[in-house]
């Protein structure tokens, strides 16, 4: 019956490869918009990512760093890196906001870092200095060569001019670009000289940087500290939960464009070979053998697309990336998951319908000429 | 008499309600043997194909009693009726009815994979039959390329590939031209009388009259005794074969005329030039 069902369906190569291309493009549907929203999630964690200290502080009350506030005496820094169990702790100034740069806006973070600190600068850099002097800026690379800029021109930020000192890496997104700038710049901006935003601190080895965030929350008034893992897991579930809504409502929409896709290719294919269902049913097939049948034939055609999508994904994909620097694409295991699940789902969705039309075929009919 | 292959009591069926219902087959009762050659004839619409689905456990009669072997089928489901036909009868069809995804082998073979020992055990007598039916030669063709006779070939194989202990036939050569339905004829016949099989055969071709055991004739749904008149036979105006002058299929028109042809490759060399076969002739 197996056998039967499958060259059936492979002998039906037209439709085969009309209908799963169909779901094909349904599943890519929904797995590119996942992987843009895995993709921004994870650039809006890559400076606490790449930074990588063991312990952040900042502000009592703070837990994060997208779109959020915090402001920590800088005296406090000292206190922090006289502890015992700390190596270093390198402040922060930082600020969400918006760079003015060739002819648009750039959604950013911007970082000021103290002069001559590279421990919280920018990680990789691809032209110029990776440090910055007053009125200096390390832009994303992505990000000048799409507003047209390189190393001497000018980028705003509330009106005050910086020059473009050095092009990082690793450090542009659409909706959070990372730049890098002057700390006492920063203050001037800010109107918050005399104050810090986050401490990233290093644990000296063999400290368990729970227990030091733990400890520097009981010992230090009004701060928070996180460890690496807590604070960046924070940002990135609220980067995905900005996403959620979104990505249920395409994932929705694919699974009913695919099981749509699924039940007429089925339907189709059924409807071309019910002389044949006449005749097997006859011949003495059970009806619960031909329903198993017709599911197998739904089940290979999403299976077909599952291993098309990946199989394409897997050879557009970077070439995607190349061609559109902006992007960054992830493609999470998650969403694997979530497709191959439609893909059993919708299959045995989609077989309802030519199990319907096997019910109604009479065996009778086999005797017609 | 051996005990009964298949035993109808009394059968009836219906089709439609009210005073548009169809009385299909009206109280048929019958009895074949093991290894008999039953021909049923009858005009069109007189109940035959309804009469065969019936006794080959496709359509509930609406009243009788059906026994196949010991088995009584009558209070059987749908449930139950599949695993009797696949192991109890060989449907012969007139359309062939091969699926056309498979080659000749695995049409034979895909009856057997539905009883126990499954397709492996029934491969041996695969060979065997189409090796009988001069198919080996085809046994990896697909169904497309093969010519009537031999798609009626490969049907009879799967029929008789469970060896089952009746063979149901509707207007097997129907589709074929004379030659071919002739040779297919002889060839099932041949097997069946060879393994005691039974047969029933719906059928026009007055040919296989020579060779059944018995004749029997449906009108209007019910077995009758059939007309002998003479009118019941005339003669193929190209050929000279004897043709059921109820028998329409291959009928030509001429000047006002129906003619009754054997068969397709008669009926078109029948029109090529009507004049040519109809001079003297009276049909
Ligand atoms: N499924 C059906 N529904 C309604 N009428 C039917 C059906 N099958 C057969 N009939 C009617 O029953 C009668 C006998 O048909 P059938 O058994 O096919 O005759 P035959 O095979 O002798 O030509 C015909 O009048 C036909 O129209
Ligand atoms: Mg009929």
């Amino acid at each position: 019956m197996l056998h039967w069902a499958m060259k059936s369906l492979w002998a039906q190569k037209a439709t085969l490869a009309a209908g799963s291309g169909g779901v094909a493009a349904a599943f890519a549907l929904v797995l590119l918009l996942d992987a843009v929203f895995a993709g921004e999630s994870k650039q809006i964690v890559a400076y606490i990512h790449n930074t990588h200290p063991d312990v952040w502080v900042m502000q009592r009350g703070v837990s994060n760093m997208h779109m959020a506030t915090s402001f920590v005496w800088d005296w406090k820094a000292e206190r922090i890196a006289a502890l015992p169990e700390v190596e270093r702790a390198t402040p922060i100034l930082y600020l969400n906001t918006v760079i003015q740069a060739g002819t648009r806006n750039w959604f950013a973070y911007v970082v000021g870092v103290r002069p001559g600190e590279r421990r919280a600068g920018p990680w990789s850099i691809a032209v110029g200095k990776g440090t910055t002097g007053p009125e200096e800026i390390v832009l994303p690379e992505v990000l000048a060569r799409v507003a047209g800029l390189s190393l001497g021109d000018t980028a705003s930020i509330a009106n005050k001019r910086f020059h473009i000192v050095g092009l990082s890496r690793q450090t542009f997104s659409m909706a959070n670009s990372i730049a890098f700038v002057d700390f006492d710049d920063l203050a001037d901006l800010l109107s918050a000289r005399g104050t810090v935003s986050y401490i990233l601190v290093d644990a000296k080895p063999g400290h368990d940087p729970q227990a030091l965030a733990a400890k520097i929350t009981r010992s230090v008034e009004q701060v928070s500290a996180l460890p690496q893992q807590v604070f960046r897991d924070n940002d990135f579930n609220m980067a995905m939960k900005m996403g959620v809504e979104i990505i249920l409502i395409m994932t929705v929409i694919g699974t009913a464009l695919a099981v749509l896709i699924v039940a007429f290719t089925a339907y189709s294919m059924t409807d071309a070979r019910r002389r044949e269902l006449a005749l097997i049913k006859a011949l003495g097939v059970p009806n619960r053998a031909v329903y198993s049948a017709v599911v197998m034939q739904t089940l290979t055609l999403t299976g077909l697309s599952y291993v098309m999508v990946i199989a394409a994904g897997a050879i557009l994909l970077p070439g995607l990336e190349r061609l559109v620097p902006q992007l960054t694409l992830e493609v999470t295991p998650s969403a694997l998951l979530r497709v191959a699940a439609i893909a059993v789902g919708g299959a045995a969705l989609a077989a309802l319908i030519p199990a319907y039309q096997v019910a109604r075929v009479d065996p009778v009919s086999a005797f017609n000429r | 008499m051996d005990k009964p292959v298949l035993k109808a009591d009394h059968i009836s069926k219906s089709f439609g309600q009210g005073h548009t219902a169809v009385r299909a087959v009206d109280d048929v009762s019958l009895a074949v043997s093991p290894g008999e050659l039953v021909l049923i004839m009858g005009p069109s619409g007189s109940g035959k194909t309804t009469l065969l689905s019936m006794l080959g456990a496709l359509l509930h009669p609406d009243t009788g009693r059906i026994q196949l072997g010991d088995v009584d089928i009558t209070p059987l489901n749908e449930r139950q009726l599949p695993r009797i036909r696949a192991e109890r009868i060989g449907f012969i069809f007139q359309a062939f009815n091969l699926l056309d995804a498979l080659n000749v082998e695995e049409n034979i073979l895909f009856p057997a994979q539905l009883v126990a020992g499954g397709a492996a055990a029934a491969r041996p007598r695969a060979l065997e039959l189409m090796a009988r039916l001069r198919l080996a030669e085809r046994r990896h063709a697909l169904p497309r390329t093969l010519s009537g006779g031999e798609k009626q070939r490969v049907a009879i194989a799967r029929a008789l590939i469970n060896q089952p202990a009746l063979i149901l036939a509707d207007e097997p050569t129907g589709n074929l031209d004379s030659q071919s339905g002739q040779e297919v004829m002889m060839v099932l016949y041949d097997i069946a009388r060879d393994e005691g099989r039974s047969i029933i055969m719906v059928t026009h071709d007055p040919r296989v009259e020579e060779v059944a055991d018995r004749v029997l004739w449906l009108e209007d749904g019910r077995l009758q005794k059939r007309r002998a008149s003479p009118h019941d036979w005339t003669a193929c105006p190209v050929c000279h074969m004897r043709v059921d002058i109820n028998r329409m299929d291959f009928a030509a028109e001429h000047r006002g005329h129906v003619y009754r042809l054997c068969s397709s490759r008669c009926r078109e060399r029948f029109l090529d030039d009507p004049d040519a076969f109809v001079s003297g002739s009276i049909s």
